[in-house]
């Protein structure tokens, strides 16, 4: 669709936020989430996103494509034989 | 052992910021490190997410690396498509679905892995973009 892999993957952050807020509250309303958890690992999670922010329009393309690349196929893996 | 904890979310945070599976290090972390029940991992993952993103995407919207005209229809498909996917888990056994989505995911990974970057995808390579991180 014409961006840049930087774009891609940036665009792609914001489009799984609304999901992930819809999956959260999915998840509330079954009761597992653990609030209290998530908290500790949030700090550590800030410092790292904006380590990752910085980072992303830095990196060249081949080489986050190559990293997305094997994450996809890594998940693949684990679906199908999950 | 917070050591890990630490590492686990920073790495996680960083994965996240770069739009490569944020939180799959934390998920790991939680269900194999500290044996949490799978449900209960994912649960923390999600809520881990939601401030990552929000944070990354601030930078990112500045940087200008956010396509806002193709994330919103994609946003909105997306939540249609979770109310669908529920749907469907109600019909066909989550475990086909599943199987289905894991195998076009990997060809999609092997195709990223190993064909060579389009020329817009090189363009990135070249030009230098202000950055205003």
């Amino acid at each position: 669709m014409g961006s840049s892999q930087s774009e891609a993957q940036a665009s792609a952050i914001a489009i799984i936020l609304p999901l992930t807020v819809i999956s959260a509250a999915v998840y509330l309303g079954l009761g597992y989430v653990h609030i209290k958890q998530s908290l500790v690992y949030i700090p550590y999670g800030l410092i790292g996103a904006l380590i990752g922010a910085y980072l992303l329009p830095r990196v060249p393309s081949k080489y986050l494509k190559k990293a997305f690349g094997l994450l996809m196929i890594w998940a693949g893996v684990r679906m199908v034989y999950k | 052992m917070i050591y890990y904890d630490i590492i686990a979310g920073i790495l996680s945070g960083i994965a996240g910021a770069m739009g490569l599976g944020g939180g799959s290090f934390l998920l790991l972390y939680l269900t194999l490190i500290l044996s949490t029940g799978q449900l209960k991992a994912q649960g923390i993952n999600l809520l881990f997410f939601i401030p990552c993103a929000i944070l990354s995407l601030l930078f990112h919207n500045k940087n200008k690396l956010i396509k806002w005209k193709f994330v919103i229809p994609i946003a909105i498909g997306g939540i249609i498509g979770v109310a669908f996917g529920t749907y469907l888990t109600t019909v066909i056994p989550a475990a086909i679905i599943r199987k289905i989505f894991g195998v076009f995911i990997l060809i999609m990974g092997l195709k990223e892995l190993f064909l060579k970057p389009t020329k817009k995808e090189d363009l990135q390579n070249s030009k230098s973009p202000k950055k205003h991180f």
